[in-house]
């Protein structure tokens, strides 16, 4: 309990930085494997679970099953949030500085809203740490591009989450790369709306309840109410969720798998839309991304593909994955086996950073795009708006404080 | 006296559109007048060239002194989309609240205006340390040349977290004078990994030899993620400078350093290095030459492929495996024939499939094919095409389930199955009519069942199969007779029925059988008369059983009467308990009265009770609004049933039904 009230200040991480800057960065452990096939802790990978709510437990154990990782830090600025975690032995913190700085942590899991993402796992790369990051990766365009920057800069593994895009939508994305339905021409996939501005009043904050100023982090001062940041799911008002301050909305959450599983399936995971169509503009009911090679994302109905022969179907006898789509590699059947294989064999996940961002940012220009009400053409190599200044002052958001990447 | 004139505008101006009528000015959190959403809606439906007006009244918000927090910090969100330089003075004044500051940056920074950038300049010299942190930020996420002197002196203040704000501006400023700042700081300890990690910012904006400089001085620190970052920069600033530290580090002892010298082979580009890096190979352990056999692959120069195609011969298994994937990124079709020329132990078969599987080159399933025409490339060919998934490879097996040798003929059989279509299925009958040798036809038939199983129009392929019948021995006919049910077509109906008048009793009863699993209705006739006089008792039994699950089968397009009138039947000629239980589940899914008054009677036989009680329990609900006094007399005598669900489920529909 003496970390979780402890206030860490600038000064006091930066020093702890500098300690771990003088220290080997390997784990030295007097740990011995144990009989049952659990390696070493010298050859465990350390992880610090930053943002343990639901989402951030869920990660957090998935990555645990796995024998070659232990947990060794967890850090929550709702202090609730640690409570069960400390008595199963993992330290506790409400400020991931004092996380980060511990030179015995070779990987974080970032599970925090949306707001937090960009700034928590810069800093954890620079300081020499693989990641786990929950979708969506990122609060806003640039945001995700210097996340990837900062990954391949500091030569860190990052994967994002999403079991989804193999694991419900995969067989699908075979199926339409199969050949047997010939081209693709459309997909579809509606992950849901936008977060809108928050005005709830001012609450007086529980005592020992959540340390606010941290929880709000980069994101612009606000009077505290239990609905900004609670957990509730959806755009119903009561969870940060709905909110712009602190998320893309349902667009970037389910828009991480959804438009994830179709852009993997179409083969534009590493590119972007060239044109954004409003819907009910250009003979378009629907939200429509176009890309360059002419195919088009369609924000509406059914996850799917619509070929040159028909809706692609999955058939039996179809090869999983087929030939030239990308897949977990080495036997994983999800993002976090897939991301601690990465970790030991140093070679890029399946949700890269790269592809995360590239998924995310159809997210956020359909945010935009439903935000302006208007057509847009955008620049995938340069990342921004053509011809729209208003629009491209919505790729990024100032940081408040001290908070910058 | 301006002020009120820009309000009273704002308020004149928005009100007489009607979508605004409220006072940002006393705006609070939660405030009823729900002003934010107000100017939010305004600014959807405002063209851009009407902007003007809306930041003219936004401006007066913001320097009204009387207008609160809240108020202010909306009207700079609702400027940070509409604002013009026009709005900075206005804006500027905002700079140094601790609050305020953040939201007026809202505007400034996203301007990418010099003007903005010169107010937030002015404002730094006199704003508090924790507003200071803020403004250079903003100064170094604008890039701000003119930033560089005031950053450099804040760089050296003694408050940490001003400084350490101030050095990251300049390493994301860039250029050489921020550099040169940089290079000539004497931090205290604690902030020597902000000032690495800028200086390893600053080295991307800089020319190669002043970049390069940069670097080296990283390099030559202790802080091992900024070596990293530092030793990936100089690569791309000098690759000649950096290969040698390349080298230093996949040979050194630094964890961090090695790793990111791997990454970097990975992802940079040039002749020079992959040169470098074979000629290292050979110095290295195993396993980090395992890494970097793994990162040649993904670097994709082709210089590589030899040297690496060379070491999946190498008796470390963990060399060997780094080198198959390697060379799965690297190889092209050429390639293939090579990787199946290695392929002389199950291990290495295994290993040289997967690699086949997943490279992307061009024509690969050409030279795969083409392979399979080599009898010593044969056996890890057809594993591969497997791996792979090469319907290319379906001709050359074609021609193999012929070849002289058994373990060829047995492997090409099972490769069919796994790759073959609809469309090969003529092509396969036409080898099944050959085959004569017992073992042999039951790999064919394997075969056969599982193409029609997967083919996307199985009365289409079972057409095709249909068409052998006569030519086929006897075993052969059973299969395809099988086969009838999984089409369900009326062709396949004339053939089942064509079985049934044979003599031959093997294929009555294969024919029997695939009529009691038929996936429609078309069926319940024939299976019906025979469940009448077939002359084996068993097989009266078996068309029976196929009788009653035709009637309870979802997808056999039969109403409710057809069903019940079918189960009827079918419980007149049921003689044993297990046939007259398959019944009454079976009357669950056909909502009648009927239905329900036959369950009612066999309530009262204590064998069948139990079953009787639960599908009647299930059908009341289909039916309390088509016949609810009837519903309800028995909802009622289930209610008193000594199982729960069941008298639960009664209970629910009374309840249902008293709504």
């Amino acid at each position: 309990m003496e970390t979780r009230k402890a206030r860490i200040t600038r000064r006091g991480f930066l020093k702890a930085t500098a300690a771990a800057a003088a220290l080997p960065t390997i784990i030295t452990s007097k740990a011995l494997g144990a009989a049952d096939g659990t390696p070493p802790a010298s050859e465990r990978i350390a992880l610090g679970g930053i943002g343990m709510g639901g989402q951030g437990s869920g990660d957090t154990g998935q990555l645990t099953r796995d024998r070659r990782v232990e947990l060794a830090a967890v850090c929550d600025v709702k202090y609730s949030a640690l409570q069960a975690w400390e008595k199963r032995g993992a330290r506790g913190y409400t400020d991931y500085r004092e996380l980060i700085a511990r030179d015995d942590i070779d990987m974080i899991m970032c599970g925090t809203p949306d707001h937090w993402h960009a700034q928590i796992t810069i800093d954890a790369m620079k300081a020499g740490k693989d990641v786990f990051c929950e979708k969506p990766l990122s609060l806003t365009i640039r945001e995700g591009r210097k996340m990837v920057e900062a990954a391949r800069a500091y030569g860190r593994i990052f994967s994002c989450g999403s079991q989804r895009v193999i694991g419900d939508y995969g067989r699908l994305a075979c199926a339409a790369r199969s050949g047997r339905f010939g081209k693709i021409l459309e997909a579809y996939a509606a992950p849901g709306g936008p977060p809108r501005m928050c005005y709830l009043p001012g609450q007086v904050i529980p005592p020992n309840t959540i340390n606010w100023d941290l929880w709000l982090g980069p994101a612009p001062w606000v009077p505290y109410h239990p609905f900004r940041c609670g957990r509730a799911y959806g755009l119903g008002g009561k969870g940060f969720r709905t909110w712009y301050d602190y998320s893309g909305g349902m667009m970037t959450d389910w828009g991480g798998h959804k438009f994830g599983g179709a852009m993997h399936g179409m083969g534009v995971d590493h590119t972007g839309p060239t044109e954004i169509i409003y819907p009910g503009n250009r003979d378009c009911k629907h939200l429509t991304y176009v890309f360059a090679n002419g195919m088009r994302l369609v924000v509406g109905g059914g996850q799917g593909y619509k070929c040159e022969k028909g809706m692609a179907k999955p058939f039996a006898g179809m090869p999983v994955p087929v030939p030239g789509l990308r897949w977990y590699e080495n036997g994983a059947r999800s993002p976090h086996q897939d991301v601690i294989n990465c970790v030991v064999e140093r070679r890029r996940p399946f949700r890269d950073v790269e592809y995360a961002h590239r998924v995310a940012t159809v997210c956020h220009i359909g945010n935009i795009c439903y935000r302006l009400k208007r057509d847009l053409k955008w620049d995938p190599d340069k990342e921004e708006f053509i011809g729209d200044a208003e629009a491209n002052r919505l790729v990024d958001r100032p940081r408040r404080g001290p908070w910058q990447i | 006296m301006i002020n009120k004139i820009a309000i009273a505008f704002m308020i004149c101006g928005l009100a007489t559109r009607g979508l605004f009528g409220a006072d940002l000015t006393n705006y609070e959190y939660g405030d009823e007048s729900k002003a934010g959403e107000a100017i939010e809606k305004l600014l959807q439906e405002t063209p851009v060239n009407e902007y003007g007006r809306i930041e003219k009244g936004l401006i007066g918000v913001v320097t009204s002194k009387k207008a609160t927090q809240a108020g202010k910090a909306i009207a700079c969100r609702a400027l940070q989309q509409v604002g013009t330089e026009k709005c900075i003075p206005a804006v500027s004044g905002l700079l140094g609240d601790e609050v305020l500051s953040h939201y007026a940056r809202l505007v400034l920074e996203r301007l990418k205006s010099g003007k903005a950038n010169q107010a937030m300049r002015e404002a730094l010299e006199k704003a508090p340390a924790k507003v200071k942190v803020g403004l250079l930020g903003s100064l170094g996420e604008c890039r701000d040349a003119k930033a560089v002197p005031l950053a450099g002196q804040l760089a050296q203040s003694d408050d940490a977290d001003v400084a350490a704000a101030a050095i990251q501006a300049l390493g994301k400023i860039g250029g050489s004078q921020a550099a040169q700042r940089l290079a000539a700081l004497k931090p205290g300890r604690v902030l020597v990994p902000v000032q690495m990690q800028a200086m390893v910012a600053c080295a991307a904006s800089l020319p190669g030899n002043e970049a390069a400089a940069l670097c080296e001085t990283v390099l030559a620190g202790t802080y091992s993620p900024s070596r990293m970052a530092a030793l990936r920069a100089l690569a791309s600033a000098d690759a000649a400078k950096a290969v040698p530290m390349i080298a230093k580090a996949l040979k050194g002892d630094d964890l961090q350093l090695r790793m990111g010298a791997l990454g970097i082979v990975a992802d940079t580009k040039g002749e020079a290095l992959t040169r470098a890096m074979l000629g290292l190979l050979a110095a290295l352990s195993p396993e980090r030459k395992a890494g970097l056999v793994l990162a040649l692959g993904s670097r994709g120069d082709k210089a590589a492929l030899n040297s690496v195609t060379k070491l999946i011969r190498s008796g470390e298994t963990v060399v060997r495996n780094a080198a198959i994937k390697a060379v799965s990124k690297l190889g092209d079709a050429g390639t293939v024939r090579i990787l199946l020329g290695m392929a002389d132990s199950p291990a290495l078969t295994a290993s040289v499939a997967e690699a086949i599987a997943r490279m992307t080159a061009d024509k690969v399933d050409q030279a795969l094919a083409a392979a399979l025409e080599e009898a010593g490339l044969r056996k890890a060919a057809i594993k591969a095409s497997i791996a792979r998934g090469c319907t290319a490879a379906v001709p050359g097996l074609l021609k193999l389930v012929k070849a002289a040798d058994a373990a060829t003929r047995k492997d090409a059989w099972a490769a069919l199955a796994a790759l073959a279509g609809e469309d090969h299925m003529d092509a396969i009958m036409k080898a099944v009519v050959k085959t004569r040798q017992a073992q042999e036809l039951a790999y064919a038939e394997e075969t056969v069942k599982k193409v029609t199983s997967r083919a996307a129009n199985k009365g289409k392929c079972f057409k095709v199969i249909a068409n052998y019948f006569d030519k086929v021995p006897d075993a052969t006919k059973g299969v395809i007779l099988t086969l009838g049910a999984v089409s369900g077509d009326a062709d396949a109906l004339a053939m089942e029925r064509k079985g049934l008048a044979s003599g031959n009793k093997t294929l009555y009863g294969q024919a029997l059988r695939a009529l009691a699993a038929w996936p429609n209705a078309s069926a319940a006739a024939d299976l019906l008369k025979l469940a009448k006089g077939a002359p084996e008792k068993v097989d009266r039994l078996v068309a029976l059983r196929g009788y009653i699950r035709i009637a309870g089968l979802k997808t056999a397009r039969l109403t409710s009467a057809q069903r019940t009138q079918m189960l009827k039947t079918a419980m007149g000629l049921a003689q044993r308990t297990d046939e007259k239980k398959q019944v009454i589940s079976g009357l669950q899914n056909a909502p009648t009265l009927e239905s329900l008054n036959m369950l009612k009677r066999y309530m009262g036989d204590p064998a069948l009770r139990a079953e009787a009680e639960m599908a009647a329990a299930n059908l009341l609900w289909d039916l309390r609004k088509s016949h609810p006094a009837e519903v309800t007399a028995m909802a009622q005598e289930l209610r008193k049933s000594k199982n729960k669900t069941v008298a639960n489920k009664a209970s629910k529909t009374i309840s249902d039904l008293n709504k």
